[in-house]
């Protein structure tokens, strides 16, 4: 299959997605692996031996097919959300009591792991009322308060002292931590350094706010939305900890575009 | 109303706290183009002001556009005098 038959059955997938996405899904995740498999790229094996050098030939090729996969199910899922919007979704994502019931005032971090695109199904859940800040297209959901981190420095400060004045009052704020519009914080990070956006510790300085991590994983029946235990520390290493032991445990869910910027930062 | 407190030279001294090696006057940007103050440092530098005059202006300040130290201290004394 060449690169624009690979491409074409992305689009195809896609529109299937929004009538059937129990089918529409796992053969995206085909595909991706298939695609991995056929041209040995995107990512090499050897790329993720550079990021798990504890792993073997085997098991670093199957995580790159895993990652491969992961490629393709959420290349679906963004044309799917462009084109029908976040209702589809609502049906595919779960997450547990524990988390649509969490209490403010409460940092939610993402990363660019997983399903990422699919943490705001969860949160228009959410029991108390969310902000995200939002970069580009992140989290293109309905029922949220978004603030776009575009812009700026004017701009850019607006929205955090939006989302100072929502933790004071009681709120979740969802930050994207490993996406920096300006200033960003390189912390070592498997090996390599991961740049981190110091939106959420600042945030969490100024008002005690814990920071929860959040990842969405797809599984069988759809997309799980999971958080970690609070940070012991708000602080970059802190969370960088967190997510270096995450993708210990579950390499295959580290995206492509965070292991490009981990192994190639003069491409950002 | 007169002020007993002199804030053009409060507020100055606070922002040069901030950016020591930066001439600071009433023109210069707190943003791009002056003293370079990223979007977490400008609402350090806000939130200091409010904590320290006893005012509310971050949110006012930040919507308007590009802050420059006179339209701080322009801000901290209508505040103050009303």
């Amino acid at each position: 299959m060449s690169t624009r038959s690979f491409d074409a059955a992305t689009s195809l997938l896609a529109r299937l997605s929004a009538r059937r996405p129990g089918l529409a899904y796992p053969l995206a995740g085909a595909l991706g692996a298939l695609r991995n498999r056929v041209t040995r790229r995107w990512p090499a094996r050897e790329e993720v031996q550079r990021l798990f050098p504890h792993l073997g030939r085997s098991a670093s090729a199957r995580v790159a097919s895993a990652i491969g996969s992961l490629h393709e199910r959420n290349l679906v899922l963004i044309r799917a959300l462009a084109q029908k919007g976040p209702d589809p979704l609502q049906h595919l994502v779960s997450a547990p009591e524990s988390l649509l019931s969490i209490a403010g005032p409460c940092i939610l971090a993402t990363f660019h792991v997983g399903a990422l695109h699919a943490v705001g199904g969860a949160l228009a859940r959410f029991r108390t009322p969310v902000l995200a800040l939002r970069l580009g297209h992140f989290l293109a959901q309905g029922a949220l308060e978004i603030q776009s981190t575009e812009g700026d420095v004017e701009q850019r400060a607006s929205a955090l002292h939006c989302a100072l004045l929502h933790l004071r009052g009681g709120g979740i704020v969802v930050v994207p931590a490993d996406v920096a519009a300006g200033t960003s914080l390189a912390t070592p990070f498997l090996g390599h350094h991961l740049r981190l956006a110091p939106g959420a510790f600042a945030l969490a300085k100024w008002t005690g706010a814990p920071i929860v991590p959040v990842v969405a994983r797809w599984t069988r029946e759809g997309i799980s939305v999971l958080a970690g235990d609070p940070l012991p520390r708000p602080t970059p290493e802190a969370a960088a900890a967190w997510l270096e032991r995450y993708l210990l445990d579950w390499p295959g869910e580290t995206t492509l575009a965070m292991l490009r910027a981990l192994l190639y930062p003069e491409l950002d | 109303m007169p002020l007993s407190r002199d804030i053009d030279q409060e507020i100055l001294a606070l922002l040069r706290t901030y950016r020591p090696s930066v001439p600071i006057d009433s023109r210069t940007f707190l943003g791009a183009e002056g003293m370079g103050l990223d979007s977490i440092a400008l609402v350090e530098v806000l939130l200091e002001c409010e904590e320290h005059f006893g005012v509310t202006l971050a949110a006012d300040m930040l919507s308007a556009g590009r802050i420059t130290a006179g339209s701080l201290i322009a801000r901290v004394r209508a505040l103050l005098v009303s």
